[in-house]
């Protein structure tokens, strides 16, 4: 029988398409914001919301998710306050979060192998109920992260200068950490809580490499976490594999090719920039030109590549040397 | 009587318990450039931000185009250009530089054709409209400087506040942007290292030592110089930490 054909196998299945989708969404306005760590430093504290969920018995997904996310939002009130100079602060936040669920997760005599499938993943056991959530909170990152994207790529790029368009700053950058928690919730049952910050951050790099530009790097890093993690799943439960590690992996090769990929695109682009240049320039001497070129010489000047050329009696005059070419 | 844009009354600020503004006041008036100078760690970068409201304490009243800065909401009629050094823009394509400026006050929805027109019109404003779909950290530090300008005046600003805009831009390219950002008519508020490019244009200057306002008047003394020769660039005191000889 094919191992498709198993309810646990479509289940794990979708949620690895899900997640693999929306962490590099959110990734990539942390990339820019350099703040790869942040996921990496979200999953310790949520491993607090886990402990807490063994403690007393309950639903792991839900107490993670609020835990992750009031953690967050203490993170960035650090932030803007000013106080997480020297990340102190941070450390605290993040090595108190680990250390407050192992021992939770100890009270409820489950020790630290309790975490484990929640550390490294364990996409075989999702429940239908575990889909439901990471189904509902994967279309709400998605929509907020894609539908407020130039704002928010505004703010991640240059802060200051968002704060001076009128935009809500300080709200939209909890928007940023609330849903980066979010994310390193609902990852927690495909890669874990040790390897989500991989899945936000690696196919965003990679996708960087290859795609020009900030929407269409977004994009790509979609593209490529979503094959990495159905790929990556796929090829775990045909080679009887963790799941999880074979998905970052996957991702880390995504990167490896990402650079020669990008070598060879950024040529392609560039001779296909030059064959339809408007202006190509053709170096042929000027004859007799006793004018000096220069600002304010009463000649339009007109950048033209990485050079400047001069409006001369409907020629483009360029100097060069000790006279000058017509362009 | 032509309305105050920018109006700074007893500002001061402090940053980690060092004061870095000192009771500072002046008003700029619509249609008015004005260049602010001072030695490396005068305090004029902070001056610049602080009248935009990029700190939470300070002390004293700043209004802009005759609001209040707390109540201030017109951002779409001004125009902010930060110092290049300070922005992290990777993997961006000037075109998505550009037209970020044009979301002031659009906390919600996408960029459209219309704004990236816009954006469009203020990178040829510069020189760089071929430039658009390039990435922005390809570019050299002066075209960098001069998509930030772009950025800065998409949305046709009345007052265009700008920190130190011409550093990494050569001589030819100056003269250009001076002359783009003369023939806008916004009111300019410039902070300035060299005062070349745009010493024609300087109505006023506002000089500031050690975080205080020490010079507030014309650029040169009216006397010191030929009215039909450029005037040389008087600020050398600044560097020197000399006091200046035309200290009004």
């Amino acid at each position: 029988m094919d191992l498709l054909a198993f309810a646990f196998i479509q289940r794990a299945l979708l949620a690895s398409a899900l997640v693999g989708v929306s962490a590099p969404t959110i990734g990539t306005y942390i990339v820019q914001r350099r703040l790869s760590l942040l996921g990496d430093g979200l999953g310790h504290v949520a491993i607090a919301g886990v402990g807490l969920a063994l403690m007393t018995g309950t639903a792991p997904l839900p107490w993670a998710v609020a835990i992750c996310m009031v953690g967050a939002i203490l993170i960035e009130a650090l932030r803007q306050s000013g106080r997480a100079t020297g990340d102190v602060g941070l450390a605290v936040l993040f090595y108190g979060g680990l250390a407050a669920g192992v021992l939770m997760a100890s009270v409820a005599g489950q020790g630290a192998g309790g975490l484990s499938s929640y550390l490294f993943g364990s996409l075989n056991t999702i429940s239908v109920s575990d889909l439901w959530v990471v189904g509902g909170l994967t279309i709400l990152i998605l929509v907020v992260a894609l539908g407020l994207s130039p704002q928010l790529f505004a703010l991640s790029a240059d802060e200051d200068f968002a704060k001076t368009l009128g935009l809500p700053v300080r709200v939209y950058n909890y928007v940023i950490v609330v849903l980066a928690a979010i994310t390193v919730t609902t990852a927690m049952r495909t890669v874990g809580l040790l390897l989500v910050s991989a899945l936000m951050v690696i196919p965003v790099a990679a996708a960087q490499n290859i795609f020009r530009g900030f929407w269409r790097g977004m994009w790509g890093a979609m593209g490529i976490g979503l094959i990495a993690s159905v790929g990556g799943y796929l090829a775990s439960i045909y080679a009887n594999l963790a799941p999880g590690a074979m998905i970052v992996l996957i991702t880390i090769a995504f990167f490896i090719v990402s650079w020669p990929l990008a070598g060879l695109l950024h040529r392609h682009w560039h001779r296909s920039q030059d064959a339809t240049d408007p202006l190509p320039a053709v170096h042929e001497p000027v004859g007799n030109h006793a004018h000096v070129h220069g600002p304010g010489c009463g000649h339009d000047m007109v950048h033209h590549g990485d050079h400047i050329d001069y409006i001369h009696s409907g020629e483009l005059h360029s100097p060069h040397q000790d006279h000058y070419d017509q362009h | 009587m032509l309305m105050n844009l920018i109006e700074v009354d007893s500002l001061s600020l402090s940053l980690g318990g060092l004061p870095i503004l000192k009771d500072i006041s002046f008003a700029v008036a619509e249609g008015q450039t004005i260049g602010l100078l001072g030695a490396n760690g005068s305090g004029k970068s902070t001056l610049v931000k602080a009248i935009l409201g990029l700190y939470r304490r300070q002390l004293g009243t700043v209004s802009l185009l005759g609001q209040p800065l707390e109540r201030f909401s017109a951002w779409d009629k001004i125009g902010y250009v930060p110092q290049r050094a300070s922005v992290s823009l990777h993997s961006t394509t000037v075109m998505e530089v550009v037209a970020s400026g044009t979301l002031a006050k659009r906390p919600v929805g996408w960029i459209r054709s219309r704004q990236r027109a816009a954006a469009l019109e203020a990178l040829a404003l510069v020189g760089l409209a071929d430039q658009a779909h390039e990435l922005y950290l390809h570019l050299s530090g002066g075209q960098q400087q001069r998509v930030l300008i772009a950025r800065g005046i998409v949305n046709h600003p009345r007052l265009l506040i700008m920190d130190e805009p011409f550093a990494g831009v050569d001589i030819a390219n100056q003269g250009e942007i001076a002359a783009t950002l003369t023939r806008s008519e916004a009111t300019l508020l410039v902070v300035l290292h060299e005062t070349e490019a745009l010493s024609s244009s300087i109505d006023r200057c506002l000089v500031l030592r050690e975080g205080r306002l020490v010079h507030d008047g014309p650029l040169t003394p009216p006397s010191a110089h030929d009215p039909h020769e450029t005037p040389a660039p008087q600020h050398t005191h600044l560097l020197t930490g000399m006091e200046p000889q035309w200290t009004s």
